[in-house]
């Protein structure tokens, strides 16, 4: 039976029991070669080893818990010393440690929003798609409508009436505010794939809409789906240091939109340079690091952005 | 054959006619498209029928209606003597195993993302038929079938590793699992080459003769039609103009659409017994003015100016199993 | 002399982590006024070598070995300058689905004429557009309908116009890619038409590139087979058709359906697919056959050793050692 004659010829054919690994694989390589996710990705890995490491200052010295351990000898906001890398906030914590839990705090309410995001905005939108008519004319307008919502002012006024949100419901609020523009991408995405024979196909042998729509469809926008999620990440750590900074954060957490709060209430932002920028740096890099992995990551799924390199 | 005892599928008077959505900023002012007009067929059990016509005469429409991938505008569907036309949850479930579909084309038809043994013994799992033993030796059965040896060697192969020809084999195997009475086979090999197409005409025809499938094969070439089919009918924008053995529409065609097809077929696969038509013309009459008339009128080179002008012919039975809707027929 | 003449090219595509051998040491040389088929499965390298032709290869191909000389000059030492003056107005291409790269929003005559326009711009724009009614004329499209749109146009009708344009400087040689693949039977038999009418005509040389041997067979006096990568049999249509000998073009006959009975005995063509996988990664060796994958009368002496040229006749050869026996059948 003929492979395309060239390929066969040339032994580009190899039959691979690994495809999901042989596809990571050439991803990868092309990923490789997109210097801005690299930098993205050392980024991410170097905030991730934050996050990791937050846990072993407190078992070090209790001083060096990020809320609750004060330093003994010091009341006030210090410089960096060596006890104390990044210096103490104005009750004497560690900056340091705060600072890593901060990077802990980041990736959770960032991945678990935005995951929770994508899990209902993929939904929404496969469905919508797919079923077209009135579903999708109800589910769209539902989504237009949480759309407009100024997600941030929504969930101030959320605060400002309920009080003190703990940082699960903050999580919860920005996934539910941030799905309506992965739902519209995912059906166009949807609505192109419904167009092809394939999904006829699974329909004339029988297969409910349900069996469509997960086993047919997921699967060929799950990778769009995942690439939002990075973008997803970005806006949801932004959302969250806005609304600490703001004052209405989980007072029980440290993150590092609550350290500028802290900055600033105490009105120490224009003295203390050693407790101002680390937070404010941390928060920029994280969400660019996001932001060009996401950017790489386009690269790799779209095939029509990448270059192939012309033979010398 | 016992003709129109028991037909597997039998059309009457099927209508489909394609309403464009308006849709803002769209160029061209359309029309609704009358993609089947009053189509009248039925397909013994066991036979392979041939729909043969131009592009876009509603050959895969009418496939499609077939299928119950679209509903129609008129005219009744009956398999086994039933009607399907209006049917729905369990026994729509029921007739989707009995009736299946082989796409035109097999770079679009498979789910990129599953492998072979997933996409073949899908409907296996979704008509809840077997155990998943029984459902692998079933799978490995019809991928032998269809000329998979060993057939475990293609079981994890995704789509894209495959040729094809082999695709479009896969496909085919997938329509067959369930041992369907009747298959839609919308021009399976047009994006094929002629030695890859070949098997797969070899695959149905074998299927048809050890498992008694019945065929509907749609195709734009009279010469695939003659090898495979039984009986041929011959469609023009949605009218069907011809039907019959395929033996006698290719020596003795009667509708000047049928010997246009047959002429326009390269010197090199035409039948040297066979003699040149010429019905064509070169460039289109215009429309008659009234708002009945042969559809065939403006490219006919043989059409009368009055009564193919101003009448639309019915099917004229030339034979008890050749008909043709043409007044000159006979 | 001939106006034509590609000696032992072979053509690369480098990918990300390979290098494909898309044409593989490519002979066949052209007279003025021949037509010359390429027949062969989708992948073999047919597009290819009608590209490289007009160096329009794409930015990743390159020629890893071998010349084309048109008119005895060599096409890939030419200077950009001259290179110019030979593309459309000496070597024309009718590209493989071309007729759906037609701009939508300019008049189609407008568009041939501007065609014409580029390469000679001292014409005016009015001789240009009476020199393109001219050829519309002659492809067979309806004087009202010169200055429609390529909406208003039906698929043959587009078609018609490509090839107008390819025409409209008036060529030496035009190079058709796969024309009527996209077209019914009906339309697919007109433009055949017209091309075999208007070569006849204008006494051009072409380049018929097809995978349907009963279309190359219509229009073309010279054939050659292609098989992933290689010319695997070239030879006077007469020959190829009535006494192929590579077992490829054989079961491409074979396998070509006609209106005549079919009782004779048709070949089965999958069988001895064990051959297949064993021996996928030993091709890459230099001539070794490239068929031998699927051939049926393979031996073992096709598999180790490589294969030769054997010259049938004065035109007709084959790159197959192992037909010696048969030829007398
Ligand atoms: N979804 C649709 N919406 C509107 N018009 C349609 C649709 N599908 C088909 N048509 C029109 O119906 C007519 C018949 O189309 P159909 O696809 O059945 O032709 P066909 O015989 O299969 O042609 P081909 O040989 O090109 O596949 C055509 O004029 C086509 O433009
Ligand atoms: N731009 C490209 N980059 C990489 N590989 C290519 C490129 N273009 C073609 N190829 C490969 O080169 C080989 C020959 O391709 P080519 O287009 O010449 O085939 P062809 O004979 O014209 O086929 P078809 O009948 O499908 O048009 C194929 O294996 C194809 O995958
Ligand atoms: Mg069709
Ligand atoms: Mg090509």
């Amino acid at each position: 039976m003929p492979v395309t004659s060239a390929e066969n010829t040339f032994s580009a054919y190899r039959s691979s029991r690994f495809h999901f690994l042989e596809r990571l694989k050439s991803g990868w390589l092309v990923y490789r070669e997109n210097l801005l996710g690299r930098i993205g990705l050392v980024l991410l890995a170097c905030f991730a080893c934050m996050a990791a490491g937050s846990f072993i200052p407190p078992l070090i010295d209790p001083i060096y818990h990020p809320m609750s351990g004060v330093d003994p000898l010091i009341s006030y906001s210090t410089g960096p010393s060596l006890r104390h890398w990044l210096g103490t906030d104005f009750i004497g914590r560690d900056i340091f440690s705060q600072l890593l839990t901060g990077a802990r705090i980041a990736f959770i309410v960032g991945v678990s929003s935005a995951f929770m995001s994508i899990v209902v905005g993929t939904i929404v939108g496969m469905v919508a798609g797919y079923a077209g008519g009135t579903t999708d004319t109800i589910l769209m307008r539902a989504a237009d409508v949480v759309m407009v919502m100024p997600t941030l002012l929504v969930i101030l006024i959320l605060a400002a009436l309920f009080g003190q949100l703990s940082i699960w419901i903050i999580v919860l609020l920005i996934a539910l505010f941030r799905w309506p523009a992965v739902a519209r991408v995912i059906r166009s995405q949807t609505l192109s794939l419904k167009r092809r024979p394939f999904v006829d196909a699974a329909r004339v042998t029988g297969a409910s809409c349900f069996r469509i729509i997960f086993r047919h469809i997921m699967p060929n926008v799950l990778p769009l789906a995942l690439l939002y999620m990075t973008f997803r990440v970005t806006s949801a750590i932004l959302i969250e240091a806005a609304l600490a900074f703001l004052g209405f954060g989980d007072p029980g957490t440290v993150s590092w939109g609550m350290m500028l709060q802290w900055v600033w209430k105490t009105g120490h932002m224009f003295q203390a340079p050693y407790w101002l920028l680390p937070p404010g740096i941390c928060i920029s890099l994280i969400t660019l690091s996001f932001y060009m992995v996401g950017r790489a990551m386009d690269e790799v799924l779209d095939p029509r952005l990448r270059k192939e390199k012309a033979l010398e | 054959m016992n003709r129109s005892a028991h037909p597997v599928v039998r059309i009457d008077r099927l209508s489909k006619i394609y309403r464009p959505k308006r849709t803002l900023g769209s160029s061209h002012s359309s029309h609704p498209v009358i993609a089947l007009n009053q189509v009248s067929l039925d397909i013994e059990r066991g036979e392979i029928f041939g729909l043969v016509g131009g592009s876009g005469s509603g050959k895969t429409t009418l496939g499609r209606l077939l299928v119950k991938l679209e509903k129609s505008d008129g005219g009744k569907i009956y398999l086994s003597e039933n009607d399907t036309t209006r049917i729905r949850g369990q026994a729509l479930k029921a007739f989707r195993a009995k009736v299946q579909m082989i796409f035109q084309d097999p770079y679009q038809s498979l789910n990129p993302q599953l492998t072979i043994f997933d996409t073949v013994s899908e409907p296996l799992i979704i008509h809840k038929t077997s155990s998943r033993s029984t459902r692998i030796k079933k799978v490995r059965k019809v991928l032998t079938t269809v000329g998979f040896s060993p057939a475990e060697d293609y079981f994890s192969r995704y789509p894209h590793e495959l040729s094809g020809g082999q695709r479009q084999r896969v496909a085919i195997a997938r329509a067959i699992v369930l041992n369907p009475e009747f298959i839609v086979a919308d021009e399976p090999t047009s994006m094929l080459d002629a030695t890859n197409s070949f098997q797969i005409f070899n695959i149905l025809s074998d299927l048809r003769k050890k498992q008694r499938v019945t065929f509907l094969f749609i195709t734009h070439s009279l010469a695939a039609a003659n090898f495979l089919c039984d009986r041929i009918g011959v469609i023009y924008h949605g009218n069907l103009v011809e039907k019959g053995p395929a033996r006698q529409i290719i020596r003795h065609p009667a509708h000047p659409y049928t010997k246009a097809l047959l002429d326009a077929l390269p010197s090199y696969c035409q039948d040297p017994a066979c003699t040149f038509h010429n019905t064509l013309l070169e460039s289109p009459r215009d429309l008659p003015g009234s708002s009945h008339y042969c559809p065939f009128f403006t490219l006919c080179r043989e059409a009368d100016p009055y009564q193919c002008a101003s009448e639309t012919p019915n099917m004229i039975h030339l034979s008890a199993t050749h008909s043709a809707a043409c007044f000159k027929a006979g | 002399m001939t106006l034509l003449d590609v000696s032992n090219l072979s053509i690369g595509y480098r990918l990300r982590d390979r290098l494909i051998k898309a044409v593989d040491s490519v002979s066949f040389s052209l007279e003025p006024g021949k037509t010359l088929g390429f027949v062969g499965e989708s992948g073999s390298g047919k597009t290819t070598i009608g590209m490289s032709l007009l160096r329009l290869l794409p930015e990743n191909a390159s020629v890893l070995s071998g010349s084309i000389r048109f008119e005895g000059r060599d096409v890939y030492s030419l200077s950009d300058e001259s290179l110019r003056a030979i593309r459309w107005k000496k070597i024309a291409m009718i590209f493989q689905a071309a007729m759906n790269a037609l701009n939508p929003v300019q008049r189609i005559n407008e568009q041939v004429a501007e065609a014409l326009l580029i390469h000679h711009p001292k014409m005016s724009k009015r001789d240009a557009l009476a020199r393109t009614a001219q050829l519309f004329e002659s492809v067979g499209i309806p004087e009202n309908r010169h200055a429609d749109y390529p909406h208003q146009y039906s698929g043959g009708m587009k078609q018609r116009a490509i090839i107008a344009m390819a025409l409209i400087c008036q060529p030496l040689l035009l190079i058709a890619d796969e024309p009527t693949t996209a077209l019914d039977v009906i339309v697919q038999g007109q433009i055949l038409k017209v091309i075999r009418a208007i070569q006849q005509e204008m006494a051009i040389a072409m380049i018929f590139i097809s995978h349907d041997i009963s279309v190359v067979a219509d229009v073309c006096h010279d054939i050659a087979v292609m098989y992933g990568g290689r010319i695997i049999e070239a030879g006077q249509r007469s020959e190829i058709l009535e006494t192929p000998a590579h077992p490829y073009t054989r079961m491409l006959l074979a396998s070509n359906l006609t209106l005549s009975d079919h009782s004779f005995d048709m070949p089965t063509v999958h069988q001895s697919r064990k051959a297949n996988i064993r021996h996928l990664g030993s091709t890459k060796e230099n001539d070794m056959c490239p068929f031998v994958c699927h051939c049926r009368q393979i031996t073992d002496h096709c598999q180790a050793t490589p294969q030769k040229w054997m010259v049938l006749s004065s035109s007709h050869r084959v790159f197959c050692n192992n037909i010696a026996g048969d030829l007398t059948k």
